[in-house]
């Protein structure tokens, strides 16, 4: 409360007629697109949803925490197969159904999703719970209703999520840069905008939960660095990296982010040289890069955290990493990734055109041209700093960067040591960076774009995003799920 | 201020431009019938469409006013240079029972195909094609062995109403295809109406939730490009 009431003093100063109800439309946009994309996807068709929904359902509907054993004894709910069935599941995402090619004639989750789909159950002794045990006491009152429903009304918790990130998203932006209005705009409506964005957080997942966490860590620790640390903030921020260990590993990346917020913060202070920090922000890079490869080989991805230190240290296989089979399997999952941006719905089999994604793929080149460009000018020692930005906003871009960075590396850890397809770069997985993604994602357009036009371009840049969301709705996904 | 309104003027242009093209896309995909999903992602040699090997698929129509086909194609991600012939055959229910009849043929090249895209074929509308089972074929004499394309579907029989073919004998699968009818716009929005309400719990069991979420989302659209506009101007 006192936070909220400090966050709101703290605001007051920056607002803008215009630009305030500006944010009431994005939130009500938040809103309304979350109600569409979780009404048009059939029930369980998004990422991992069935193993979401029945670990939460174990939770909050039978009173037991998910472990294996509770698997093996406690029917899954007894509507689901039927679920499937209604809504063709199966069938959308390509696969047989269990009880066709895996004789399935048991009730239990287990033998049921897991082994069609080659995955896991989410057990609660290796998985990292806190989105399912928060969102388990909203199942346990949603008992009494039909199964489709319960997932609806769970999916538009998720939506909530995602319209809190949206305010967070404009309040930290708006601290960075209180004089460039647009830029809060810009950022929000890509958060708002992106189909992607809009699927995942409308669907079952740890994911939206995750983002929210660390963007108020962003939040906090801008104001932190502008305003100083109190006990308070200092609560506040240990209080999220706490939350964020809990919730998904794709958020770990806090840490070495909090750490190079203390090298710039007390390099600053004591004016060391550029090199000095230079030295030490690169040690620790290397140091994320190689703690990750080490925490993903002996924790099945990071997933399997809780269980982390009950077998022997695995070390990494160094030779594996650079060979050309690896070469080549990187690529691919660079291809990957550019599909998973742009569109890749459902249990990820559901993908924007082909000739789409070269398109994409050219322009999200353009973009990081940009992106280094206006880091050249703008961050880079010796810099002509173009945008007059202050010392605390280059510091800011300088962390959002970083922590771009260490998301990275925590995404491709995994990939070089399992060199496995079923790692590759989901868009889901750097949601927690989404606020300095799309504020470097607009920076890097807005370098492309001479300065006479300027004007126009958060009108251009919302237009795009529009344009590009209505094609994606009506040209990919309606005829895919209803013809 | 005359730039500023003509760029403004511009981007309405734009966002125009860009919903005709995007409503013309959609609604030639809006309120087919058919099966769409391809899981034939590594296609075997054995399933190209070359000599005497003809790939068919049966479908039964729903509506009258069938007028055009869309098919899922694969190319082996290699230039393909030979004719391929698409028929379109009236059959009996029991498909072996009687001959089928040609109401439909067109060559292509198939160097004009993509790869994993959808092809569209356009024919003059059948007004009373309601209920009458019809036979898609396709066969390309001239095709060889690595200069030949092929089909996307499922290794299933997923399609009640139809069957795949490998000449004339049925196989338990179905090519990734949709048929589409001559309609009105308000006819195929009452379709997907129907479609997206299906099988759904209350209120998602209403159209009127989805066309109300639809009109309240472009309506804050509005509402954030009027702001924008005072914004800029």
């Amino acid at each position: 409360m006192l936070f909220v009431k400090k966050w709101a003093l703290a605001t007051r100063q920056l607002r803008s007629p215009i630009l305030e109800s500006s944010l009431i439309l994005l939130v009500g946009l938040t809103l309304v697109r979350g109600l569409i994309y979780l009404s048009i996807f059939p029930p369980f068709l998004a990422p991992d949803e069935p193993a979401h929904f029945e670990a939460i359902r174990l939770i909050g509907q039978e009173k037991k925490w998910p472990t294996h054993e509770v698997y093996l004894t406690t029917p899954m709910h007894p509507q689901m197969d039927l679920i499937f069935r209604q809504y063709r599941i199966w069938t959308l995402v390509g696969l047989y159904s269990p009880r066709e090619n895996l004789n399935f004639t048991s009730n239990l989750f287990i033998y049921y999703y897991p082994p069609q789909v080659a995955g896991i159950a989410i057990q609660g002794d290796s998985y990292l719970m806190l989105y399912h045990a928060t969102v388990a006491p909203i199942a346990a009152m949603l008992a009494s209703f039909d199964l489709v429903s319960q997932i609806y009304f769970l999916r538009f918790v998720s939506v909530l999520f995602a319209t809190t990130t949206v305010v967070v998203a404009w309040s930290t932006i708006r601290f960075v840069f209180p004089e460039q209005k647009i830029f809060a705009l810009a950022v929000t409506s890509f958060i708002v905008f992106w189909p992607m964005h809009s699927h995942i957080t409308a669907s079952i997942n740890s994911d939206a939960l995750a983002e929210l966490i660390a963007s108020l860590f962003f939040l906090v620790l801008v104001l932190t660095y502008r305003k100083g640390i109190t006990i308070f903030r200092g609560i506040v921020l240990i209080s999220l990296l706490g939350l964020a260990t809990f919730t998904k590993p794709t958020v770990f990346f806090l840490y070495p982010t909090l750490v190079a917020v203390l090298i710039i913060y007390i390099g600053r202070r004591l004016r060391w040289a550029n090199i000095v920090m230079g030295t030490l922000i690169a040690i620790l890079v290397a140091m994320t890069w190689i703690g990750s490869l080490f925490l993903f080989e002996n924790s099945n991805g990071g997933r399997s955290l809780l269980s982390l230190f009950s077998s022997p240290l695995r070390y990494p296989n160094w030779s594996t990493y650079v060979s050309l089979d690896a070469l080549n399997f990187y690529i691919k999952s660079l291809n990957f990734a550019v599909v998973s941006f742009g569109g890749l719905f459902g249990w990820s089999n559901i993908h924007i055109p082909w000739m789409w994604v070269r398109i994409l793929a050219v322009v999200l080149l353009c973009v990081m041209l940009g992106v280094l460009a206006f880091i050249y000018q703008n961050l880079w020692p010796g810099g002509t700093n173009r945008d007059n930005l202050s010392r605390y906003q280059k510091d800011i871009l300088l962390i959002f960067l970083l922590a771009i960075l260490f998301s990275a590396i925590g995404l491709v850890a995994p990939l070089m040591v399992n060199q496995s397809p079923s790692w590759g770069i989901h868009s889901r997985y750097y949601f927690p960076v989404i606020i300095p993604i799309a504020l470097f994602c607009f920076l890097g357009v807005r370098q492309l774009i001479p300065t006479p036009f300027h004007t126009f371009l958060l009108p251009g840049w919302l237009i795009g995003w529009i344009l590009y969301e209505i094609a994606i709705f009506w040209v990919v996904l309606i005829p895919f799920l209803f013809s | 201020m005359p730039i500023k309104r003509l760029t403004i003027g511009l981007l309405f242009i734009l966002i125009s431009a860009g919903l005709i093209a995007i409503g013309h896309s959609s609604l030639n995909q809006l309120a087919c019938e058919g099966q769409p999903i391809n899981n034939n992602v590594e296609p075997t040699q054995a399933q190209q469409i070359l000599g005497d090997n003809v790939i068919g698929q049966s479908f039964v129509s729903p509506r009258d006013g069938l007028n055009s086909i869309h098919i899922f194609f694969l190319t082996y991600q290699r230039p393909n240079t030979h004719d391929v012939t698409l028929r379109l055959l009236e059959a009996s229910p029991d498909i072996t029972a009687s001959p089928p009849v040609e109401i439909f043929s067109t060559t292509f090249n198939a160097a004009t195909i993509n790869n994993k895209a959808w092809q569209n074929f356009t024919f003059p509308e059948i007004p009373d094609s309601s209920g009458k089972t019809y036979l898609i074929t396709l066969q390309s004499l001239q095709s060889v062995d690595g200069n030949a394309i092929t089909v996307g579907g499922i290794e299933r029989n997923v399609y009640a109403p139809g069957s795949a073919f490998l000449g004339t004998i049925p196989i338990p699968a179905d090519m990734a295809f949709r048929a589409c009818y001559h309609m009105t716009i308000a006819e195929k929005l009452q379709v997907l109406s129907k479609q997206i309400t299906l099988n759904r719990p209350v209120p998602w069991s209403n159209a009127i939730f989805f066309w109300g979420s639809i009109a309240g989302y472009v309506l804050l659209l509005i509402g954030l490009f009027w702001r924008l506009i005072k914004l800029a101007l």
